[in-house]
């Protein structure tokens, strides 16, 4: 594997989806810019990864590894879901962890059915191209 | 957010980006383990970063948004974990699962508490 063309790709791919994870952090209230980037994250993962399987490596690196890689961010969710305990109030006081794993556990299950989705319609397109 | 702030969080996301990069992506090394790693030492230094009340916004947003958060992934820990569901390893699966969402979980708490107590520590 040729490493540097892997590494420049994915240092410009990770800038750029870092600066637009930030920018859409900025412009989408409350916490739910996070669900959304790592859900589209997901989602744009799973289907680089079934269609891009034939590319050159620095492509799916800068793609995968880089854009949706520095886009999706696991740190924010897990600081989020310990705040969102720390600062419990209302019915959480009775169980306090409450919020944080509602935060959790939701950002999981979407996580998740996103990459699963993912995969399937970058399969389906890859059928349709052999096709 | 200025425009040279964003620069910066871009910058550091990029970076952060090729620091996960080279950890997971070199021939030898386990790619799963590594995603695993990689998102416990993020939220590790996300949680400390955030706890870190003398740190100025914008360089909180440059290490915290940036680089924590391209050194951190969820599109590949989705995915690893979607992969071994579909291999069959469904065991393997629930254990990348619980390592990472319960020890993200702990790292950040760690975190949060580490930099809270290293304030004082700090001239203000």
């Amino acid at each position: 594997m040729r490493l540097v063309p892997s590494i420049v790709a994915v240092a410009l791919g990770g800038a750029l989806g870092t600066g637009a994870r930030a920018l859409l952090e900025a412009a989408v209230p409350g916490g739910w810019a996070l669900l959304l980037v790592n859900a589209l994250g997901s989602l744009l993962l799973g289907i680089a990864t079934a269609a891009l399987a034939d590319a050159p490596d620095w492509l799916r690196h800068g793609i995968g590894a880089g854009a949706l890689g520095g886009f999706t961010t696991f740190s924010a969710i897990a600081v989020a879901s310990v705040s969102a305990t720390a600062a419990a109030h209302g019915l959480s006081t009775i169980v306090p962890s409450l919020p944080g794993i509602a935060i959790a556990l939701g950002m999981l299950l979407a996580g998740l059915a996103s990459a699963w989705a993912g995969l399937a319609i970058g399969r389906r397109l890859v059928r349709r191209r052999a096709a | 957010m200025s425009p040279l702030e964003l620069l910066g969080i871009a910058a550091a996301g990029g970076l952060g980006a090729v620091v996960r990069f080279l950890a997971g992506a070199l021939p030898h090394r386990r790619p799963v383990r590594s995603t695993i790693v990689v998102n416990l030492v993020a939220s590790l230094l996300a949680g400390a970063l955030t706890g870190l009340l003398v740190l100025d916004d914008a360089w909180r947003a440059i290490l915290v948004t940036g680089f924590c958060g391209g050194l951190s992934t969820y599109s590949a820990f989705a995915l690893q974990a979607v992969e071994q569901l579909e291999r069959r390893r469904g065991g393997a699966a629930a254990a990348t699962i619980a390592v990472t969402v319960v020890g993200g979980a702990i790292a950040a708490g760690a975190g949060l508490l580490a930099g809270a107590l290293l304030v004082p520590a700090l001239p203000a």
